[in-house]
Order: C-alpha cells, then structure tokens, then sequence
C-alpha cells in the first residue's frame, strides 16, 4: 500500500482519480491548493503525488523542486490541462515521472501510477537511509536540502558512476566525495585528490599524467602520475573548472578509453579509476562560453550533487555550531565552550557568503577573542555579523530596514524618521533628542562599519574614538536593539 | 596568508628550500623543527591562515603525521618526500595535500603551487576581510 496525495483543484477530476486508486488498495489524500499540497507533504510520508499544474494559488510545476526536496522525495506525475514544452522540460528536468495531459484514459493514469510505484520500490530496495551504512563523517546537518544531497551520495556509493559535485565555495564538496569515497567500493583503494586551482599550467600534465624521465628540463627522474595512483580506487578532481582546455582533452580520452601516455612517453598506462569532479563554477556557462569542453562535462556528470548553501540550510547552523566549537576548543587545548540564545540568534540572522567554511571560521575567532571565558558572546564574533544582527534586529523592531540609507547616491542626506508616540502627543524635547541622537549613532556606526569593511582599527581611526569605545558604542547599540 | 615550513632540524634540503623561497614569495616562512612546533603554531593561528610545506626526511614521519592528521585540522599542505617510492608517495597522498613534490627538484615546482594558492586566497574587496574567495 503507498501513500499517494492528489493535488488539483477540480473536485471532478479528484471525484476521478480517488474512485480509480480506492480499489488498488492505496493510501490517499487530496489538497485543492498548492499551499495546502506544500503543508500536507512537509509532515506526512507520501510515495506519490499526482500534481495539477495550474492550481488557485500558483503552478504546480514550481513548486515541484520543494515537493522533490522533502526527505520521503515522492514520485511525481504531472498532470494538466494545458500541457508546452517548457513544462514538460521543466517536469523531465526535475525527474517527475510522467506528464500527463487533460483530458486523460483512467487506464493511463492507473498504468502511471503502479509504474512509478515499481520504480520507487526497487529505487528503496537499493538505497538505504543515509546513516544505515553511509559513512557521513563530519557531514554535520538534518535539513532537508543536505538530507536530499546526503540520499543522492548514497547512492554514488552504491555504484561506480562518475560524479559531479557542485556548490558554492565553502559548503563541503570535499567532505561529500570523501564520504562518497569511503562508503564506496573503492574505499580499499587510493582516495586521490587533485585539487586543479592550485596547479599552475606547465605542471598539470605531468602531475595527472606523469613523465618519464628527460620528459622536460628538470624531469631527471621518471614519475607516476596520480591518474595512475588512483588506479582502483577514486580520482577526486577538485575545482575541475580550473583545468586547461588542453588537458581537458587529454583527460576525455583517459576518461574514454582509461589509458594515457605519460609525458615524454610512448607506452601506455592502463588506469581504472573512480572520478569524483567538484566545482563551485558554472560549468554550463563555461562550456557555452568555450571555457570548458562539453562533451567532457557530460562525461563527467553521470551523477550530479548540488550542494545548497549554508543560508538555504539554517537549521544546521546549531548542529554545526556545536560540532565545531567542540573540535575547534579541543584543537585550541581548551575546555568546550557554551553558548546562549542570542549567540545562536546571532549566527542564524546572518546569510554566511563563505558558507561552513565561513562559519567555522568565526567561531573560531569568537572562540579565540577571550579565551579564558567558558560562554561565546556575540560580542567575541567578527564585527561584520554582529553588525548584521543589529540590521536585522531594527528591521524587526521598525518593520523596516533602518534606514540602510543609499549613501552613494548623489542626494547625500540621509533622514531620521520620528515614531509617531514622539510628536502626538508631542513629546519632551530632551526625549526627542535622546531618540535622534540613538538614531544617529547607529545609522553612524552602520555606515562606520560597512566603510571600514569590518576592520575596528580602521574604523576606530575614522570614528577619532579608541577601539574599546568602539566596541563598547556597539554593544550599546545592540542592547539597544534587543531592547 | 602565512607558510610554515616543517623540517627534520638536520635536513640539508630545507636550506635550498628557504633560499628558493625567499626569491618568490614575499613573507618569511615560519620554520618549525618537530610537530610539537608545527602544532603549536597552527594553535596560535585561526586556521586556514596558513599554508604548511611538509618537508619529509624519513617514513616514520609520515607515519607519526598521518596519526596525528585530525591536529593538521584542514589545513592546507604541499608534500615534499625525499624519494620517488610508491609506498612514501601514497602515504604522502593519504593526507591529500595540494601538491606532491620531491626533494631531488629545485624546488620552482614548489614556488610555483605556493604562489598560485596564495593568489587564490588573497582576500578581495569582494570578498571582505576574511578572505574566502568568492568567484
């Protein structure tokens, strides 16, 4: 028996489809909206949705990447009454299971339905849930957009297909083909890693390739490339993007035949290995702007893992941050720190371009800002989050963002709003100075800050006040704010 | 961005090494002579601050370093082994540094990977003071 949602607004067509599946046995429950479809799926555990396009409050197939995403990652037919091709591109492109058009041959739903069900029993045949036997090592995280990535490496491991690995900088590609790795059929075998960025053109072919001895000036001796060190195990070419055009020819064929010829050299060398490819580039873009060969990026993408960035993944920010203020006191030599809610809040308000690389990172300044405190203040993290958590914290409180006044513009003044409370009743004129005043020292400090690009010598310099009157005007600030 | 060299105190090579260095890149590498000073300074440093060239003399120091990889904690690293042998190469590629290089060279290959990571992670307008690089 599966669990089956129906999604469509028409009570005829739902009439429809609950007569035909009642007597197959299966589980069913219908919404009319899409808002209602995103509630139900979010909690309950469904096999399949059969999903109307043009529903009252937006289309089905946008939502569809959301109703993929969610941990039970349901089959999904598509259903409509008005049917392009930009649809069932974007229906294929995010792998539902069919597209079906208005008006439709009961018989072709009901062949749909038990087709896309077999599929989903074999696909749970051969994928375990991630932690049963997935090495997720130090894979931190329950979000449901880490969870679907953490699915799709398992089932890498299960097989030898090629990945690519793609993601902003910072959200851990390397720790996912480690993993994928080590949870492998290969995981006996060599773990190579290749990291392209850092290789300088004149030595990327012998370093892949090898040479032999005379190859080049230089090359006295005879080397083993690591293409052939891998042989066996996985080949894990970090930031791919940064391979030459002329390599990446050289590396179609080893991929093509799994052989090559050292530099210099005339015998081939037979390698069999594993690759696991990673990038934070748009390799779509650079093979449409001739920067990377297309017929190698389709080779290379058999299997394809993006990794969401950290601001798609909030709720990882707590496990995250406990993981590594944990590693990060013990590397230091110091007792595992704690923290309060407003440092939490402090971390979650802020979108962490870096990512966990940039996460990591802060803690481990706000570990080392007082290293004999055992709580971490928001106060020891980097003044451009803490900063952003004011921002955020007065757009909460005004409803609006103070001011983040355009201070590039060419109308330089920048106006202090006053509440209403302040001038009707017409308030004192101390407290509406007082106001003004507080309004002024943050836009100030805002401003100071973003100037300074987060550097409190900088900006202590061109604020004419000492640095610990700096902090201390900032801290108030922020109380202020908390308030 | 900073380098810090790991070297037996008794290996000739890491003379070469500095003299090759100093005529590439700009900031005086740190010199450490044991692990217990290679993990003290990367303890001193937020970590990602700092590139480590491992200049290998024997096995056992692989050895020694592979048990102790977790204090290496992500930091990047360029290998240079003594010797050209399989079994020292995949020991020195199990702690899947940027580079693999040899103690036989003249040390350019070395320069030029150096100089090419420290491009890569010199901080940018865009990308604030905290130097991840955003491309």
């Amino acid at each position: 028996m599966a669990n089956i949602l129906i999604v469509d607004d028409d009570p005829l067509i739902r009439t429809l489809l609950i007569d035909s599946l009642t007597p197959l046995d299966h589980s069913l429950m219908v919404a009319e909206t899409l808002s209602e479809c995103l509630s139900v799926i979010s909690t309950g555990k469904f096999d399949l949705v059969l999903l109307d396009v043009n529903l009252p409050d937006g289309s089905g197939l946008d939502a569809l990447p959301d109703i993929r995403r969610v941990v039970s990652d349901p089959e999904v037919i598509i259903i409509t009454g008005e049917g392009d091709a930009a649809g069932a591109k974007m229906a294929i492109e995010h792998e539902a299971w069919d597209y079906i058009l208005k008006p439709f041959s009961l018989e072709k739903i009901i062949l749909s339905v038990g087709r896309a069900l077999e599929f989903r029993a074999s696909k749970q045949i051969f994928t375990p849930a991630p932690d049963s036997v997935f090495d997720r090592s130090n894979i931190i995280g329950t979000s449901p957009k880490l969870t679907a990535c953490l699915y799709q490496a398992v089932q890498c491991a299960g097989s030898d297909a090629d990945v690519l690995i793609t993601g902003p900088t910072g959200t851990g590609k390397e720790l996912f083909a480690s993993a994928i790795h080590q949870s492998s059929r290969q995981k006996k075998h060599n773990f190579i890693v290749v990291d392209c960025a850092a290789l300088p053109e004149q030595l990327v072919e012998s370093v892949l390739f090898g040479n032999v001895k005379g190859a080049y000036t230089g090359a006295d001796a005879p080397r083993e490339g690591l293409v052939k060190k891998a042989d066996n195990g996985t080949l894990f070419l970090d930031e791919i993007g940064e391979l030459p055009l002329s390599i990446q020819k050289k590396f179609l064929r080893v991929l093509q035949e799994r052989k090559f010829k050292p530099v210099g050299g005339t015998d081939e060398i037979r390698s069999n290995f594993r690759l696991i490819s990673a990038t934070n580039r748009d390799l779509h873009q650079m093979a449409e702007d001739n920067e990377f060969r297309r017929d190698l990026l389709f080779r290379i993408r058999t299997i394809h893992i993006q990794l969401p960035s950290l601001k798609e993944c909030r709720e990882d920010i707590k496990p995250l941050s406990l993981h590594y203020i944990h590693s990060l006191c013990t590397h230091h030599g110091l007792e595992t720190k704690g923290f309060g809610p407003e440092f939490l809040d402090a971390l979650e308000s802020y979108d962490w371009p870096g990512n966990t690389r940039e996460l990591i990172r802060s803690l481990e300044q706000a570990i080392l800002a007082n290293v004999d405190s055992s709580m971490i203040y928001p106060n020891f993290l980097p003044p451009h989050i803490r900063l952003h958590q004011i921002q955020s914290s007065l757009k909460i409180k005004t409803g609006s963002s103070i001011p983040a006044p355009d201070f590039n513009s060419a109308d330089t003044g920048v106006t202090i709003s006053l509440p209403r409370e302040l001038l009707d009743p017409i308030a004192p004129l101390k407290q509406v100075k007082i106001y003004a005043a507080g309004e002024t020292e943050k836009l100030y400090l805002s401003r100071l800050m973003t100037v300074s690009n987060g550097d409190m010598e900088k900006a202590s310099a061109l604020a004419g006040i000492s640095k610990s009157r700096l902090y201390s005007l900032l801290k108030t600030c922020r109380t202020d704010v908390n308030e | 961005m900073d380098i810090i060299i790991y070297s037996q105190p008794d290996n000739p090579q890491k003379d070469i090494l500095l003299k090759t260095l100093s005529e590439f890149i700009k900031p005086v590498p740190v010199m450490v002579f044991d692990f217990d000073g290679l993990f003290c300074q990367l303890r001193s440093r937020v970590s990602g601050s700092a590139i480590i060239i491992l200049l290998i003399s024997h096995e056992e120091e692989l050895e020694q370093l592979m048990e102790d990889r977790s204090r290496l904690f992500n930091t990047k690293c360029i290998v240079v082994l003594p010797e050209n042998g399989d079994d020292l190469a995949m020991k020195g590629l199990a702690l899947h540094p940027r580079y693999l290089g040899y103690a036989d060279s003249d040390f350019s290959d070395i320069c030029q990977v150096l100089e090419k990571m420290m491009n890569k992670h010199r901080p940018s307008h865009k990308t604030g003071i905290w130097g991840f690089c955003g491309r």
